[in-house]
């Protein structure tokens, strides 16, 4: 009896233990979770040139004399996969040369993209980075007729917003005006972003994404 | 009070509603036990649900998964080994907040806003627990979390450029909540779940109390008692009470425990109380038929009651207040014994001599009746009564009344306490007699009172040369007593009795011959007539509005007479009123199995406990008073005669050899 009882003294002595480890513990998990939604992701640098070199150089030609649009994507990001399908769900300029720059490897979208007239190109996450000077998705860059980038940001006003607001930029951009970038509410892409938003690693699989 | 009082107070009254008592009902643990179970597998039905949604939003089933479980463990270690069910309480509230951040980060994507619903639903359900503290936790919880992510990255709580006022809404709109669910709890707490401990705490305080006008009643010198209505003391009394009695048996009647002090007065109680319960008399009288008066130990206690009552008046418990009356009843005593040496003083200066002759009678009554008790209770309560009628003729109220009680005790079969009641009487006289004695030497029976007038005629019948014969017979007749003045002492008795009566004014009127008597010899004939007297005007003398319809005159008469008829000496006592009621006289006899035809119906008069009255009060009514009368003329050699007339009035006479007056029966 008395060994029972010095045996649940004991089970209670670690239980209080391992509870006063387990709420901190859970407490800054939870909370890092949170830091990787609610973090303003950085936008790429537009004025020194890199981002157009980096387009051209991957669509093959020149961008010239039409309107481009280009999306940014991380397969791991489901906002990234939300945004791709409001923009297919949408109907598409025909005057509009369109193509989607994938971190990572999706066969169903390329087929789905292909269908849209859409042009893929696959991208490491080292090379967005380090070629294109991106570090987060989904990012809308639109390139006008002469070559300029005239935007890159995110694709809504809001985190919690429905639809994508792409070709309301494109218009307002075609109407002469300037617009101003949107949030990017999505995922890091390079390694360095991941590291500062997910700390403990449970969103991102980085070495998937260095691939 | 000072600002910093009022905050303190201030902050005690918020803590009081924040903080639960320390102590844990049964009830509560049993209710926390139950909920938390509840609790804890509503957690873990998160299980599946979270990893639904991860896996159809795209953040990961198995993240899900494992980040649920995490969260589920602090809950799960709180029930199987929290020693209170308050603890598992508490950390269910974390592990609800932690459950809400899991849910948000599952549920990214447009409804992600929605997903924070969860915190406030969770922090309205924490209610359940009753437990402020598991709310306080829960929105500590979210406190903690801002923190730690404005520490980790300020611009993920101020995203998109948020101003502080903004973080602010959102923080109120919770601390609003929280602060609404905590008092929803509390008051949950106070009126369901720790009501048990809340009567607890009631029942603690009135004992409490209790206790301490236990305390009180203690020490106040008076004992209370409740007694039930089935007569059964309840065990909650002055600790008095037993101080003064002894202790008393758990469950004993209040009867019994009256009984075992002074035996006949519980039994006193147990009828009156049946009486008061049975509510066939009207309360007040039934409470008066309650023993008022208790002899214990040398020391007198008086009782009150009062009545408890429920709404419809029926009789549910009485409420007994005993005060030991001792010194009042000392007190008492000591002024009975002033107003009778008084008296005593008074009717010395009245009439010196009829008062010496008095107190030898009621001496010589009261030594007869001790000596008489011992062997016939009957015949001392004849002297008893003989001395209630002396006592009350002479003003000697209180003396009159223990007579009464006496009689009472003896009516009611109960010897000792008449013998002890008798004691008393003697003792208190003993005391009178001792008084009169101090202050009044000179109160010796064998001197001779002359007035001034007399003593300057006899000098003069002297000086005229009166014979010597003659001489020595107005000497001797100065040791005498004059008839007349013996019957004047019966006038002031007979009015006085008509106006307690309520018979008004009577004419009391001394007639016949003023004969000189041995005053030795007719003492006890003289002591007993009282009675007589008494009869006249109790039995004989209607009252007022009695007379009048019979068309008298509204004043009785009463004629007391002496006379020399031949070589008789008569004394009458003669009223004009009813006259005697013989039948009634015969029911009497009748009923006390006493012959009860005509011929004997006059011996009935005379018979003890023979009397036409139904009741009996201090003044007459027993019937021993006549006995006593013709007893005390038979032993003179004499006779009584009886003439009464129905409406008109009743004569007593009696009859003795004129040789039994003296030698030389003169005419004054």
């Amino acid at each position: 009896m008395s060994k029972l009882r010095h045996t649940d003294r004991a089970a209670r002595r670690v239980a209080r233990i391992a509870l006063a480890v387990w709420a901190p513990c859970v407490l800054v998990v939870v909370a890092s979770l949170a830091v990787a939604h609610w973090a303003q992701l950085p936008l790429p640098e537009t004025r020194d040139g890199r981002l157009v070199r980096a387009l051209e150089r991957t669509s093959g030609r020149t961008v010239e004399g039409r309107w481009s649009m280009w999306h940014v994507l991380y397969e791991d990001c489901p906002c990234s996969l939300d945004a791709i399908d409001d923009v297919l769900a949408s109907e598409r300029p025909a005057d509009l040369d369109e193509h989607v720059l994938l971190v990572g490897r999706d066969d169903d979208l390329a087929e789905r993209l292909r269908g849209a007239g859409i042009a893929l190109h696959a991208v490491s996450a080292d090379d967005l980075e380090r070629s294109f000077g991106i570090v987060a998705a989904p990012l809308l860059v639109v390139v006008d007729p002469s070559g300029a980038v005239r935007y890159a940001g995110g694709y809504r006003a809001r985190r919690d917003a429905f639809g994508v607001e792409d070709l309301a930029i494109l218009d307002r951009l075609r109407d002469g005006a300037e617009v101003e970038p949107l949030p990017i509410f999505g995922c890091g892409v390079s390694a360095t972003v991941q590291a500062s938003v997910d700390p403990f690693g449970l969103k991102y699989d980085r070495e998937e994404a260095r691939r | 009070m000072s600002l910093s009082v009022r905050i303190c107070s201030a902050l005690a009254r918020v803590s009081r509603v924040f903080v639960l008592p320390r102590t844990i009902s049964e009830f509560e643990r049993s209710y926390l036990d139950r909920i938390n179970r509840v609790a804890l597998l509503c957690f873990y039905a998160h299980l599946p649900v979270f990893v639904a949604i991860g896996h159809l939003n795209g953040t990961g089933a198995a993240l899900a998964l494992g980040l649920t479980l995490a969260v589920l463990v602090g809950p799960t270690l709180a029930y199987r080994y929290a020693e209170s069910p308050r603890t598992t309480s508490v950390v269910s509230g974390f592990a609800a907040m932690c459950l809400g951040g899991v849910l948000v980060h599952l549920g990214q994507g447009p409804v992600q806003i929605e997903m924070h619903f969860y915190f406030l639903a969770a922090i309205a359900i924490l209610a359940v627990f009753a437990n402020p503290a598991a709310i306080l936790t829960a929105g500590a919880t979210v406190v903690a979390h801002h923190l730690l992510l404005w520490w980790l990255m300020p611009q993920s709580v101020f995203n998109y450029d948020a101003p502080l006022w903004v973080v602010l809404v959102h923080a109120l709109f919770v601390g609003i909540e929280s602060v609404a669910v905590c008092f929803v709890a509390r008051t949950y707490f106070d009126s369901v779940v720790g009501l048990e401990r809340l009567v607890d705490d009631r029942t603690s305080e009135l004992a409490k109390r209790n206790d301490e006008l236990h305390l009180v009643l203690d020490h106040v010198g008076e004992g209370f008692v409740t007694v039930t209505s089935d007569g059964v003391m309840q065990s909650r009394h002055s600790a008095i009470v037993e101080e003064w009695f002894g202790p008393y048996d758990d469950g004993e009647t209040f009867a019994a425990f009256l009984d075992r002090i002074e035996p006949p007065i519980g039994s006193w109680f147990e009828m009156g109380l049946e009486q008061l319960v049975s509510d066939f008399l009207p309360l007040e009288l039934a409470l008066d038929q309650l023993p008022t008066e208790l002899d214990h130990d040398g020391r007198r206690f008086r009782l009150d009651y009062s009545p408890i009552t429920d709404d419809d008046g029926k009789l549910e418990s009485l409420l007994v207040r005993i005060a030991d009356c001792t010194a009042d009843h000392e007190m008492a005593e000591v002024e009975a014994r002033q107003r009778r040496t008084l008296v005593a003083f008074e009717r010395i200066l009245a009439d010196r001599p009829g008062f010496l002759e008095f107190m030898d009678e009621v001496r010589a009554l009261l030594d007869t009746a001790v000596e008489e008790k011992d062997v016939d209770w009957v015949a001392a309560a004849r002297r008893i009564h003989t001395l209630k009628g002396n006592f009350s003729a002479y003003g000697f109220v209180r003396l009159a009344r223990s007579c009464h009680e006496i009689e009472d005790h003896l009516a009611n079969g109960d010897t000792d306490r008449a013998a002890r009641e008798l004691e008393a009487l003697v003792g208190d006289w003993g005391t009178l007699e001792a008084t009169v004695a101090r202050f009044s030497g000179a109160l010796d029976e064998s001197s001779v009172t002359i007035s001034g007038e007399e003593f300057a005629e006899l000098v003069l019948d002297v000086a005229r040369g009166m014979p010597r014969s003659r001489i020595v017979r107005r000497l001797t007749d100065l040791r005498r007593e004059r008839t007349h003045t013996r019957l004047a002492r019966y006038v002031e008795v007979a009015r006085g009795l008509a106006q307690r009566l309520g018979k008004g004014e009577i004419d009391v009127r001394i007639a016949g011959e003023d004969l000189h008597l041995e005053r030795e010899v007719f003492a006890r004939f003289w002591s007993a007539l009282v009675h007589v007297v008494r009869n006249a005007v109790d039995h004989g003398i209607e009252p007022v509005d009695v007379r009048r319809a019979a068309g008298k005159p509204p004043r009785g008469t009463i004629e007391l007479a002496t006379h020399l008829v031949g070589d008789e000496f008569v004394v009458s006592v003669r009223d004009d009123g009813a006259g005697i009621d013989w039948e009634a006289i015969r029911a009497k006899a009748a009923e006390l199995g006493l012959p009860s035809d005509d011929a004997s119906l006059f011996d009935a008069v005379f018979a003890d406990r023979v009397t036409s009255r139904s009741d009996v009060n201090e003044v007459s009514g027993r019937g021993i008073g006549l006995a006593a009368s013709r007893e005390s003329c038979a032993s003179l050699g004499g006779r009584v005669e009886i003439r009464s007339e129905r409406g008109r009035g009743t004569e007593f006479r009696f009859v003795f050899p004129a040789r039994a007056m003296t030698e030389f029966p003169l005419a004054a």
